[in-house]
């Protein structure tokens, strides 16, 4: 029986990439997708697709499966469920709410429920469960301090925001099934930028809106520190390690990955890069105990409250993601990282006119 | 007169025999002669340029030997043979991976080969012919060729982009450069490659060049200006060079984008807009801060300048011409890279004092320029800033300590807290006028009598208040009051009168720390030397933030 590999999260960033990558290399894959729409990769070109129909597509084609974690059965009727469970050789679970500002029950009706939900459609029989590549983040750290290993997770770290809690439980889940037979690998991407070569992102997000703001000078002053770290890493490496670790399941299988930098960039790096374009303000950061919103003009208040606030946890960390496993197993880091890597993705934003000018 | 071979022969044995000292322990194993007589063109006041072949092993110096014989100037120089096998092997790699790599090989390397090949053996000339075969004169033309027609084109396109910007002064001289040199490469071509340009007439003739474009050559070089004209004077030039062979240049001005310049930074010190090139500050009015905050990379210039009316789009072309002449940024062409037709150039430094205000660089007042150029470097400036900056946190301090002792009757106190605010007072002067770093709070009343324009008045109070010594309240009351007025007029004299910069609402002392936050931030960048207490040190951007914030609250 031809068997597939089923990628959750198809229409996201990440599982867009790690579908383009595995049908090139002749996989048959079946694309969970919540909404219905093509699976487009991050320079905007469509994959080829079909509907699934109950069988598994040829060899290094694509179905489209319409469902959603966050419900029973993963929102399919249960004769689908069973048929996609049969023929599925092993799952890369990509699908989350990554995003920030909603409420945290969506967090964790989709990342930690839906995981969970996963799991147990993994866990089809004892003897034969499906293999998972659970795609976490390196932020299940929390605001704890110091290096983070590959093993820790539950060090009694202050979790940031909804969104960490539920990668938190959902990790958790993911780590109990391991303990109880379930092949499983956990991967850890940080913050997910444009592409290593040309910078290209299809969707803003995460440390892009905060820059926005921020380049055009509509807030300028946050609280921070000079010496914390924001960890990025293309989106071009992580899918490759993604894929990576798939053909080499048998290697990763019981172990989390950190698809991480080794050289995490401080606020002061980004600082300097957003002086070397003209268009651009340099925030100032200022220690978070005298921080007052409420001096904060009416406009700039508005955008701190609305979008600065909600990443505001990342601008005190200072993080270092211990990346042993990920070193030895997984693809090197591509060369662009660090200030180059930041440059590319600024140069990008600016063309796709995300980085937009405030005065002309 | 030309000179013949056995006027040349005369000729070197003297040059040889005046040079005996330089020649008793090298020998010369070959000599030719170089440049215009060697070439055929020349005249009988043209320069005799003789070259030693000397094999020692080492390089010798390029520097000529300058003699005076017959009535003539006689050059010698020395190369060793390795040199020469060296840099025409050069001109080979470079001719073997195109075009690029050609223009990227140095005039006076290229220059020399060519000299070389086109050389006139005098002795030895089995040796000269053998290096010469190391490239060889058909190999040598291509090089020459292809390097006159790089620069013919960045040349061009930078006259396009001059007259994209507004500029048709620019664009006129540069586009004579252009089709003069798309002229050189054309008689390259033709088997003419002496690269000097004086000859360009006697190559033209020799080389049979069509006589139309001959004349449309000196038309263009020696046509007058004309207002109004420009364009279709550019478009002359424009044509001329293509017919001479180069290409890639056209008059689309969306082909001229705007690219970054090399260490360019932008630092906003309250509403001061700064842009660092390299170690150079340059502090923009406000009209040269919104063209410049309105650049984008890789956006062709028209579409920057061109928002707004006429007139407004006018000096934000000149602003922007004006910022790539001081290399702040770049001019790049289409799909071609950056156009690489001349150096940065950079404006007069601005001269007058005080430089440094809370809000960033001090403009000087009368100047047209939209951005002027500092006459420090900027770790000094940013440092003296901070130092600035926290010298008036200082002087706060040190008042509300002589206002506390004032009150409770605390005379040796208050004597102390009026030294400290003569000493801070200064201190704000010294780094508004630049002066980094400062010595010790000992030294400063002694460094500002020193160094600062204090007329004889401010000099009696500042040295009454330090040697001061209170014995009843009306004296504590006197002294404060000549404190406070002399730390007034020291502020005043470093042109910020008060601190914070502006009382008329709450939000004037938080906008002059946001100013001190962006002094940090510039400093952070500059790995500048942060001061730890108002006393100065060697603190970090993390300490003195935290210190700032201290002294805020």
């Amino acid at each position: 029986m031809n068997k597939h590999v089923l990628v959750t999260g198809a229409r996201g960033l990440l599982g867009a990439e790690v579908i383009a990558r595995l049908t090139a290399m002749g996989y048959p894959v079946v694309a969970f997708l919540r909404s219905d729409g093509p699976v487009v990769r991050n320079d905007g070109t469509p994959l080829a697709a079909t509907p699934y129909r109950g069988h598994t597509p040829a060899a290094g084609t694509l179905a489209c499966v319409q469902g959603d974690v966050a419900e029973t059965r993963l929102g399919l009727d249960a004769e689908t469920y069973d048929a996609l469970r049969a023929a599925t050789l092993a799952i890369v679970h990509c699908a989350a709410l990554t995003s920030f500002g909603r409420k945290p029950e969506v967090y964790d009706a989709i990342n930690f429920r839906g995981t969970e939900r996963i799991v147990e459609f993994a866990q089809r029989r004892s003897d034969a469960p499906i293999p998972l590549l659970y795609v976490s983040t390196a932020y299940v750290c929390g605001e704890r301090p110091g290096v983070f290993s590959e093993d820790d997770l539950e060090l009694g770290q202050r979790l940031g925001n909804p969104y960490e809690q539920s990668k938190y439980r959902a990790e958790q889940s993911v780590r109990a099934a391991m303990r109880t037979g379930l092949p499983a690998a956990v991967l850890r991407p940080s913050i997910i930028v444009g592409d290593s070569a040309t910078g290209v992102i299809r969707k803003f997000d995460t440390l892009y809106t905060v820059v926005r703001l921020t380049a055009a000078g509509l807030v300028r002053t946050m609280p921070g520190d000079y010496g914390a770290t924001l960890n990025i890493v293309p989106i071009d490496w992580v899918a490759d390690c993604v894929v990576e670790a798939l053909a080499k399941f048998p290697l990763v299988r019981g172990r989390t990955l950190h698809l991480t930098s080794g050289t995490p960039t401080t606020l002061r790096e980004i600082n300097d890069v957003c002086a070397e374009f003209p268009s651009f303000h340099v925030p100032r950061y200022v220690p978070r105990h005298v921080f007052d919103a409420a001096a904060m003009k009416p406009l700039e208040r508005r955008y701190y409250d609305e979008v600065v606030k909600l990443y505001e946890s990342y601008l005190t960390r200072q993080v270092r993601f211990a990346r042993d496993a990920t070193a030895a197993i997984l693809p090197a880091l591509p060369r662009a990282a660090g200030k180059t890597l930041l440059r590319r993705i600024f140069r990008y934003g600016i063309a796709a006119g995300y980085f937009v000018p405030r005065t002309a | 007169m030309l000179m013949t071979d056995p006027m040349l022969a005369d000729l070197w044995q003297k040059s040889r025999a005046a040079l005996s000292t330089q020649f008793e322990q090298r020998a010369p194993s070959a000599v030719f002669l170089e440049g215009s007589i060697a070439e055929g063109f020349g005249n009988e006041r043209s320069d005799v340029d003789f070259v030693a072949i000397v094999d020692t092993g080492l390089e010798p110096a390029t520097m000529p030997y300058i003699l005076f014989i017959d009535g003539r100037r006689v050059e010698v120089r020395l190369l060793s043979p390795a040199r020469l096998r060296r840099e025409l092997a050069q001109v080979r790699e470079a001719l073997g991976k195109g075009r690029r790599a050609v223009a990227r090989l140095s005039w006076n390397l290229l220059e020399r080969c060519q000299r070389f090949i086109g050389a006139l053996p005098i002795d030895n000339p089995a040796l000269i012919e053998t290096l010469q075969a190391g490239l060889g004169r058909e190999a040598l033309c291509e090089a020459v060729a292809l390097w006159f027609d790089d620069f013919a084109r960045q040349t061009g396109r930078y006259a396009v982009a001059m007259f994209a910007l507004g500029e048709p002064d620019y664009a006129r001289a540069w586009i004579r450069t252009a089709a003069f040199h798309a002229a050189k490469s054309h008689v390259a071509r033709l088997g003419e490659c002496y690269m000097g340009p004086k000859w360009l007439s006697l190559q033209l003739e020799r080389a049979a060049v069509d006589a139309g474009h001959v004349s449309r050559l000196w038309n263009l070089l020696h046509a007058p200006r004309e207002h109004g004209a420009e364009s279709g004077f550019l478009a002359a030039g424009v044509a001329l060079i293509r017919e001479f062979g180069v290409n890639g240049v056209s008059l689309v001005a969306d082909n001229v984008l705007i690219g970054p310049g090399k260490d360019t930074t932008t630092w906003q010190i309250g509403e001061r807009v700064h842009v660092l090139r390299g170690s150079d500050v340059f502090a923009l009015d406000d009209e040269a801060a919104r063209a410049w905050r309105a650049i984008t990379f890789d956006t062709p210039c028209t579409a920057i300048a061109g928002a707004g009316d006429a007139q407004a789009a006018s000096r934000r072309r000149a602003l922007i011409a004006g910022f790539s002449r001081l290399g702040l940024v770049s001019l790049r062409w289409k799909g071609s890279g950056e156009i690489h037709a001349r150096q940065q150039a950079t404006s007069t430094p601005v001269s007058h004092a005080p430089l440094i205000s809370i809000d960033g660089a001090r403009l000087a007042a009368g100047r047209e320029t939209g951005a002027q150029l500092l006459p420090m470097p900027a770790g000094r400036f940013a440092e003296a800033g901070l130092e600035m900056i926290w010298a008036n946190i200082g002087l706060e301090n040190a008042r509300e300590d002589a206002q506390g002792a004032l009150h409770h009757g605390q005379w040796k106190v208050l004597e102390y807290a009026l030294q400290r605010m003569m000493q801070t007072a200064c201190m704000v002067t010294l780094g508004a006028y630049g002066v980094t770093p400062q010595s010790t709070m000992e030294e400063a009343t002694l460094d500002a009598i020193r160094l600062l324009p204090l007329d004889a008045a401010l000099i009696d109070g500042i040295r009454e208040l330090e040697q001061c010594s209170i014995g009843s309240a009306r004296d504590a009351q006197r002294y404060v009051a000549l404190a406070d007025e002399l730390g007034q007029r020291l502020r005043k004299l470093g042109g910020d009168p008060q601190f914070p910069a502006s009382f008329d609402t709450t939000s004037g002392w938080r906008g002059t720390i946001h100013a001190a936050y962006d002094w940090i931030n510039l400093g952070a960048h500059l790995h500048a030397r942060f001061p730890q207490t108002a006393h100065g040190g060697r603190g970090t951007a993390e300490e003195a933030r935290d210190l700032l914030a201290s002294s805020s609250t």
